[in-house]
């Protein structure tokens, strides 16, 4: 039956679509938050947030893209590498709003309470990281399906690295995601002079952020790991959970 | 012997690591605060290491009130004792992120990027201990009661946890205040509570609202790949 069907899909889908609909929420709460503090103060504070916001779900949006197309080997080869492209360039956006902390700095003349502003950015950088670490989830999944564990964890180290330098150039040189597609030589060209000459800051920025997202992605990581043991353990039966045991052999 | 001690180490391997991270994380924090130290040549900041050993403080709670849950012994009697312990001391964990607000005003000698970087890593730091520790107790109330009740469990934490972080910062008081010198703060509590201003409320429902938030999706997370290993035989007819 149809209806059978579509609820089938659901339940399989659960936590997916529980996901979906919480991240969902949390933007629309961020939205909420700084609309209430626009019509509070009449200042126009924090609606950039809410561009970044936007911007952390494009590289969520790519990867979830690229692993519904991964079960298929032809697009894995064809289409996969240019939408990870894509995904590369616009991933930094996700956990770039930790920094926007900083501006807290900059006070205005139009003041909400401290606390209210702190809120508003912690939970924007929340929602970002996060929305960054299930996008790299999804990519890594696809590279231990393709080649094997060992690769998808290089390409972990890889990208948290390359997105902490991308956290850089958007935060000090100031430049967008898109800029590499409207004038790739002038910006590449940018890159490569930082690149070639890296500044003590950049070096030690780089360096602790690169370590603050895997902490996050790998405590992610075995937190998942651990519930989906839990939730494992619960549903077998005795006989299958005997089995698992190991054997007390003499010796 | 080797294989042997990783065979008992197995089924924890998990949970070993996420306590390994959490270590490694309160290392490179302190070191970043060394580091900062080091450089500008004064202690500011200084209380986020404190605030980090308070942090620690409820998993520690959570893990003996979890082997007390396992013993069947004075089960009555051992549990409510670590749980309400625990309960004091939870809102430490998530009280760092509080700590951004000194952000506000940037200090002399360091970058502000570097500040907010220190401040970022002790915050999360704090808040991811404070989900793990939490996720210790949601796991005694939902094997003892059931699932809704673990549910219900979880949001009044937060909700306590919004009112633990707002008494820390506006009121100043600290967890051991209450054991020290119950009586006063109680009837001080109650006043506060009769005649709430406008602010605590605020800030008391928006801060749960963010941590109950945070547990919600680290949850929802851990559980977003286990569909896609479950066998058919699960689906509903």
């Amino acid at each position: 039956m149809m209806f059978n069907q579509i609820k089938n899909f659901l339940f399989r889908n659960r936590h997916n679509i529980a996901v979906f609909l919480l991240l969902n929420l949390a933007c629309a709460t961020c939205i909420g938050l700084v609309a209430a503090r626009v019509v509070y103060t009449d200042s126009p504070r924090h609606t950039g947030l809410i561009w970044n916001l936007f911007l952390a779900w494009i590289p969520f949006i790519l990867s979830y893209f690229a692993h519904a197309l991964s079960w298929k080997k032809v697009w894995v080869y064809l289409a996969i590498p240019f939408v990870a492209f894509l995904w590369l360039l616009f991933f930094p956006n996700a956990p770039y709003m930790l920094t926007d902390l900083q501006d807290l700095a900059r006070g205005t003349g139009f003041e909400a309470p401290l606390w209210y502003d702190v809120i508003i950015v912690v939970w924007c950088s929340w929602t970002g990281t996060l929305l960054g670490v299930i996008s790299l989830y999804l990519m890594q999944d696809i590279i231990t399906r393709t080649f094997n564990r060992w690769l998808g964890w290089v390409f972990v180290f890889a990208i948290s690295g390359l997105s902490s330098f991308g956290i850089y150039i958007g935060r000090f040189v100031r430049l967008n995601s898109w800029d590499i597609l409207q004038n790739p030589g002038e910006t590449a060209m940018e890159i490569l002079g930082i690149v070639i000459d890296p500044s003590r800051r950049l070096a030690a920025f780089t360096l602790a952020y690169t370590f603050f997202f895997l902490f996050i992605f790998l405590l992610l990581y075995s937190f998942s790991h651990m519930l989906q043991e839990q939730v494992t353990r619960a549903q077998s039966t005795p006989e299958q959970l005997a089995s698992t045991q190991p054997t007390q052999l003499s010796g | 012997m080797i294989n042997n001690f990783y065979d008992k180490l197995k089924p924890f391997r998990f949970r070993l690591t996420i306590i390994g991270l959490l270590a490694g994380a309160s290392l490179i924090s302190i070191a970043l605060f060394r580091f900062r130290t080091k450089i500008s040549g004064n202690l500011d900041y200084d209380f986020l290491v404190w605030n980090l050993f308070l942090a620690w403080l409820p998993l520690g709670m959570s893990y003996i009130a979890s082997s007390f849950a396992n013993k069947r012994r004075f089960v009555a009697i051992t549990l409510p004792i670590a749980a309400i312990l625990w309960l004091l001391f939870f809102p430490n964990a998530p009280y760092i992120v509080t700590d951004l607000f000194h952000l506000r005003h940037p200090r002399e000698g360091v970058p502000i990027w570097f500040d907010t970087l220190l401040i970022n890593w002790f915050a999360w730091t704090g808040v991811l201990l404070g989900v793990f520790s939490l996720f210790i107790m949601h796991d005694i109330v939902r094997k003892a009661f059931g699932r809704i009740t673990g549910w219900v469990f979880v949001l009044a934490v937060g909700t306590l946890c919004g009112v633990g972080i707002y008494i820390g910062r506006f009121l100043r008081w600290n967890s051991w205040d209450v054991i020290l010198n119950p009586y006063d703060r109680l009837r001080e509590m109650l006043y506060y509570a009769m005649h709430p201003s406008l602010q605590s409320i605020m800030f008391i429902s928006v801060f749960s609202a963010l941590f109950v938030f945070i547990y919600i999706t680290t949850y929802t997370f851990g559980l977003l790949f286990h569909e896609q290993a479950q066998p058919i035989s699960q689906d509903i007819s």
